[in-house]
Protein backbone atom coordinates (compact mmCIF):
# COMPACT_ATOMS: atom_id res chain seq x y z
CA UNK A 1 0.00 0.00 0.00
CA UNK A 2 1.52 3.50 -1.21
CA UNK A 3 1.14 4.91 2.52
CA UNK A 4 2.87 7.65 1.62
CA UNK A 5 0.79 8.90 -1.32
CA UNK A 6 -1.90 8.43 1.00
CA UNK A 7 -0.87 10.25 3.61
CA UNK A 8 0.19 13.28 1.32
CA UNK A 9 -3.05 12.83 -0.75
CA UNK A 10 -5.03 13.35 2.32
CA UNK A 11 -2.74 16.13 3.00
CA UNK A 12 -3.63 17.95 -0.35
CA UNK A 13 -7.55 17.20 0.38
CA UNK A 14 -7.28 18.90 3.76
CA UNK A 15 -5.30 22.09 1.59
CA UNK A 16 -2.20 21.51 1.67
CA UNK A 17 -0.59 22.38 -1.33
CA UNK A 18 2.87 21.33 -0.22
CA UNK A 19 2.17 17.90 -0.18
CA UNK A 20 0.28 18.02 -3.81
CA UNK A 21 3.91 19.52 -4.96
CA UNK A 22 5.37 16.50 -4.20
CA UNK A 23 3.39 14.32 -5.60
CA UNK A 24 3.85 15.93 -8.95
CA UNK A 25 8.08 16.11 -8.44
CA UNK A 26 6.53 12.58 -7.93
CA UNK A 27 4.93 11.13 -11.18
CA UNK A 28 4.97 13.86 -13.73
CA UNK A 29 7.78 12.01 -15.49
CA UNK A 30 6.11 8.75 -15.40
CA UNK A 31 2.82 10.61 -16.15
CA UNK A 32 4.42 11.94 -19.33
CA UNK A 33 6.40 9.03 -20.33
CA UNK A 34 3.09 7.18 -20.02
CA UNK A 35 0.85 10.05 -22.16
CA UNK A 36 4.08 9.62 -24.57
CA UNK A 37 2.90 5.87 -25.43
CA UNK A 38 -0.18 7.57 -27.16
CA UNK A 39 1.22 11.00 -28.13
CA UNK A 40 4.21 11.62 -29.65
CA UNK A 41 5.14 15.45 -30.12
CA UNK A 42 7.04 16.62 -26.48
CA UNK A 43 5.16 19.50 -26.34
CA UNK A 44 1.72 18.57 -26.44
CA UNK A 45 2.72 15.42 -24.20
CA UNK A 46 3.57 18.43 -21.72
CA UNK A 47 0.78 20.21 -22.36
CA UNK A 48 -1.53 16.87 -21.91
CA UNK A 49 0.11 15.97 -18.76
CA UNK A 50 -0.09 19.50 -17.00
CA UNK A 51 -3.89 18.81 -18.04
CA UNK A 52 -3.75 15.60 -15.77
CA UNK A 53 -2.07 17.11 -12.53
CA UNK A 54 -4.84 19.96 -13.01
CA UNK A 55 -7.73 17.31 -13.61
CA UNK A 56 -6.37 15.21 -10.46
CA UNK A 57 -5.89 18.20 -8.52
CA UNK A 58 -9.30 19.63 -9.13
CA UNK A 59 -10.69 16.23 -8.93
CA UNK A 60 -8.76 15.17 -5.90
CA UNK A 61 -11.74 14.81 -3.31
CA UNK A 62 -13.67 12.17 -5.13
CA UNK A 63 -10.07 9.79 -5.00
CA UNK A 64 -11.03 7.80 -1.72
CA UNK A 65 -8.43 5.25 -1.66
CA UNK A 66 -10.11 2.30 -3.52
CA UNK A 67 -7.25 2.12 -5.92
CA UNK A 68 -3.07 3.50 -5.34
CA UNK A 69 -3.24 6.84 -6.04
CA UNK A 70 -0.62 6.17 -8.95
CA UNK A 71 -3.08 3.71 -10.67
CA UNK A 72 -5.65 7.05 -10.18
CA UNK A 73 -3.37 9.60 -11.35
CA UNK A 74 -2.24 7.12 -14.62
CA UNK A 75 -5.87 6.89 -15.23
CA UNK A 76 -6.48 10.39 -15.78
CA UNK A 77 -3.48 10.70 -17.96
CA UNK A 78 -4.45 8.15 -20.22
CA UNK A 79 -8.04 9.67 -20.31
CA UNK A 80 -6.40 13.19 -20.83
CA UNK A 81 -4.06 11.47 -23.93
CA UNK A 82 -7.44 9.44 -25.49
CA UNK A 83 -9.40 12.65 -24.94
CA UNK A 84 -6.65 14.42 -27.24
CA UNK A 85 -6.51 11.99 -29.46
CA UNK A 86 -10.65 11.86 -29.99
CA UNK A 87 -10.28 15.51 -30.25
CA UNK A 88 -7.46 15.39 -33.69
CA UNK A 89 -9.52 12.52 -34.96
CA UNK A 90 -12.94 15.15 -35.18
CA UNK A 91 -10.08 17.94 -35.86
CA UNK A 92 -9.11 15.74 -38.81
CA UNK A 93 -12.45 14.96 -40.08
CA UNK A 94 -13.51 18.50 -40.76
CA UNK A 95 -10.27 18.22 -42.48
CA UNK A 96 -10.60 19.61 -46.07
CA UNK A 97 -8.05 17.80 -48.10
CA UNK A 98 -5.23 19.78 -49.89
CA UNK A 99 -3.67 18.65 -53.61
CA UNK A 100 -0.15 19.74 -54.28
CA UNK A 101 -1.14 21.98 -57.47
CA UNK A 102 2.15 21.04 -59.48
CA UNK A 103 1.60 17.06 -59.02
CA UNK A 104 -1.94 17.26 -57.76
CA UNK A 105 -0.93 14.57 -55.26
CA UNK A 106 -2.55 14.35 -51.64
CA UNK A 107 -0.85 16.62 -49.11
CA UNK A 108 -1.44 14.31 -46.69
CA UNK A 109 -2.21 15.83 -43.03
CA UNK A 110 0.44 16.10 -39.73
CA UNK A 111 -1.35 14.71 -36.91
CA UNK A 112 1.47 14.38 -34.94
CA UNK A 113 5.39 15.18 -34.20
CA UNK A 114 8.41 12.80 -34.79
CA UNK A 115 10.32 12.55 -30.97
CA UNK A 116 12.62 15.20 -30.13
CA UNK A 117 16.42 13.65 -30.91
CA UNK A 118 18.02 16.08 -28.50
CA UNK A 119 15.47 15.01 -25.51
CA UNK A 120 15.72 11.39 -26.47
CA UNK A 121 19.70 11.98 -25.96
CA UNK A 122 19.64 13.33 -23.20
CA UNK A 123 17.52 10.76 -21.59
CA UNK A 124 20.18 7.57 -23.00
CA UNK A 125 23.15 9.59 -21.01
CA UNK A 126 20.45 10.15 -18.14
CA UNK A 127 20.70 6.13 -18.24
CA UNK A 128 24.07 5.33 -19.25
CA UNK A 129 25.20 7.69 -16.25
CA UNK A 130 23.16 5.82 -13.88
CA UNK A 131 24.02 2.50 -15.10
CA UNK A 132 27.31 3.34 -14.46
CA UNK A 133 27.15 4.76 -11.48
CA UNK A 134 25.38 1.33 -10.19
CA UNK A 135 28.83 -0.29 -11.48
CA UNK A 136 30.83 1.63 -8.99
CA UNK A 137 28.69 1.09 -5.92
CA UNK A 138 29.33 -1.39 -3.23
CA UNK A 139 27.97 -4.72 -4.21
CA UNK A 140 25.56 -4.92 -1.62
CA UNK A 141 24.31 -1.36 -1.71
CA UNK A 142 23.87 -2.21 -5.76
CA UNK A 143 21.82 -5.04 -4.95
CA UNK A 144 20.15 -3.39 -2.37
CA UNK A 145 18.95 -0.36 -4.45
CA UNK A 146 18.17 -2.61 -7.77
CA UNK A 147 16.00 -4.98 -5.79
CA UNK A 148 14.46 -2.08 -4.63
CA UNK A 149 14.13 -0.32 -7.66
CA UNK A 150 13.93 -2.24 -10.57
CA UNK A 151 12.15 -5.30 -8.73
CA UNK A 152 9.74 -3.41 -6.39
CA UNK A 153 10.44 -5.34 -3.34
CA UNK A 154 9.53 -4.18 0.37
CA UNK A 155 12.23 -3.85 2.71
CA UNK A 156 11.51 -7.55 4.46
CA UNK A 157 11.93 -9.09 1.19
CA UNK A 158 14.97 -7.54 0.35
CA UNK A 159 15.92 -8.81 3.99
CA UNK A 160 15.52 -12.00 2.75
CA UNK A 161 16.89 -12.33 -0.53
CA UNK A 162 19.99 -10.48 0.84
CA UNK A 163 20.11 -12.44 4.38
CA UNK A 164 20.68 -9.38 6.12
CA UNK A 165 18.54 -7.70 8.72
CA UNK A 166 15.80 -5.13 8.00
CA UNK A 167 17.91 -2.02 9.05
CA UNK A 168 20.95 -2.89 6.99
CA UNK A 169 18.69 -3.14 4.24
CA UNK A 170 17.51 0.37 5.24
CA UNK A 171 20.63 1.90 4.89
CA UNK A 172 21.90 0.08 2.13
CA UNK A 173 19.18 1.85 -0.07
CA UNK A 174 19.80 4.94 1.67
CA UNK A 175 23.69 5.17 1.05
CA UNK A 176 23.48 4.25 -2.66
CA UNK A 177 20.66 6.94 -3.02
CA UNK A 178 23.01 9.24 -1.53
CA UNK A 179 26.27 8.26 -3.42
CA UNK A 180 24.58 8.29 -6.21
CA UNK A 181 22.94 11.52 -5.89
CA UNK A 182 26.40 12.50 -5.00
CA UNK A 183 28.16 11.38 -7.85
CA UNK A 184 25.74 12.37 -10.60
CA UNK A 185 24.68 16.17 -9.08
CA UNK A 186 26.29 17.63 -11.64
CA UNK A 187 24.19 16.11 -14.32
CA UNK A 188 21.03 15.73 -12.77
CA UNK A 189 21.03 19.50 -11.39
CA UNK A 190 19.81 20.74 -14.54
CA UNK A 191 16.04 19.07 -13.88
CA UNK A 192 15.94 19.81 -10.91
CA UNK A 193 13.58 22.62 -10.47
CA UNK A 194 15.82 25.11 -8.21
CA UNK A 195 12.53 27.55 -7.54
CA UNK A 196 10.45 24.56 -6.97
CA UNK A 197 10.01 25.25 -2.86
CA UNK B 1 16.97 12.70 7.51
CA UNK B 2 18.19 11.13 4.24
CA UNK B 3 17.47 7.43 5.64
CA UNK B 4 14.39 8.67 7.08
CA UNK B 5 13.38 10.29 3.36
CA UNK B 6 14.73 7.07 2.13
CA UNK B 7 11.69 5.23 3.85
CA UNK B 8 9.48 7.65 3.28
CA UNK B 9 9.99 7.52 -0.46
CA UNK B 10 9.31 3.88 -0.08
CA UNK B 11 6.10 3.52 2.22
CA UNK B 12 8.48 1.66 4.76
CA UNK B 13 8.20 4.46 7.42
CA UNK B 14 5.19 3.46 9.70
CA UNK B 15 2.10 5.78 9.29
CA UNK B 16 2.80 8.09 12.83
CA UNK B 17 6.66 8.31 12.14
CA UNK B 18 5.76 9.19 8.53
CA UNK B 19 3.10 11.76 9.35
CA UNK B 20 5.06 13.67 11.77
CA UNK B 21 8.18 13.57 8.75
CA UNK B 22 6.21 15.06 6.73
CA UNK B 23 5.47 17.95 9.11
CA UNK B 24 8.80 18.22 10.52
CA UNK B 25 10.32 18.83 6.71
CA UNK B 26 7.64 19.59 4.30
CA UNK B 27 9.60 23.53 3.89
CA UNK B 28 12.83 22.01 4.44
CA UNK B 29 14.95 22.67 0.86
CA UNK B 30 17.37 19.61 1.49
CA UNK B 31 14.24 17.18 2.00
CA UNK B 32 12.94 18.64 -1.46
CA UNK B 33 16.18 18.61 -3.15
CA UNK B 34 16.06 14.85 -2.40
CA UNK B 35 12.91 13.82 -2.86
CA UNK B 36 13.77 14.90 -6.21
CA UNK B 37 16.68 13.37 -6.97
CA UNK B 38 15.83 9.80 -5.39
CA UNK B 39 12.86 9.56 -7.19
CA UNK B 40 14.69 10.71 -10.18
CA UNK B 41 17.26 8.27 -9.84
CA UNK B 42 14.89 5.97 -9.54
CA UNK B 43 12.66 6.40 -12.74
CA UNK B 44 15.72 6.60 -15.02
CA UNK B 45 16.86 3.44 -13.21
CA UNK B 46 13.29 1.59 -14.74
CA UNK B 47 13.64 3.61 -17.92
CA UNK B 48 10.51 5.64 -17.32
CA UNK B 49 12.12 8.50 -17.12
CA UNK B 50 11.93 11.38 -19.55
CA UNK B 51 14.56 14.80 -19.19
CA UNK B 52 12.65 16.86 -16.32
CA UNK B 53 14.30 20.27 -17.47
CA UNK B 54 11.68 22.64 -15.06
CA UNK B 55 8.11 20.84 -15.97
CA UNK B 56 7.58 19.96 -12.70
CA UNK B 57 8.28 23.53 -11.83
CA UNK B 58 5.52 24.49 -14.93
CA UNK B 59 3.11 22.08 -13.69
CA UNK B 60 3.22 23.52 -9.72
CA UNK B 61 3.06 27.20 -11.43
CA UNK B 62 -0.40 26.36 -13.24
CA UNK B 63 -1.23 24.77 -10.25
CA UNK B 64 -1.09 27.76 -8.18
CA UNK B 65 -4.42 29.15 -10.17
CA UNK B 66 -6.03 26.35 -9.79
CA UNK B 67 -8.78 25.84 -7.41
CA UNK B 68 -9.65 21.94 -5.98
CA UNK B 69 -13.73 21.45 -6.95
CA UNK B 70 -15.73 19.37 -4.73
CA UNK B 71 -17.72 18.65 -8.10
CA UNK B 72 -15.38 17.78 -10.38
CA UNK B 73 -14.78 14.12 -11.12
CA UNK B 74 -11.33 13.78 -13.30
CA UNK B 75 -12.54 10.34 -14.36
CA UNK B 76 -16.05 10.89 -15.39
CA UNK B 77 -15.68 10.79 -18.87
CA UNK B 78 -13.49 7.52 -18.95
CA UNK B 79 -13.87 5.05 -21.89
Amino acid sequence: MDTTDLDLVKRTQLGDRHAFDLLVIKYQRRIAYVISRYIRSPQQVEEITQEAFVNAYRGILTFQGKSQFSTWLHRIGVNAAKNHLSAERVRLSLYEPSYNVETNELIEPVIIDTEDPERLLIAKQLAESISNALKTLPKDLCQAITLREINGMSYSEIAVVMKCPLGTVRSRISRAREIMTDSLRPLLEPHRDRRAR
Amino acid sequence: MKESLSMYIDFELVTDKAENFFVDFRDDTDFRDNWFYYHFLGDIMRGQSTPDDGFSLRIIEKLNNIEIDPLFDPLSSED
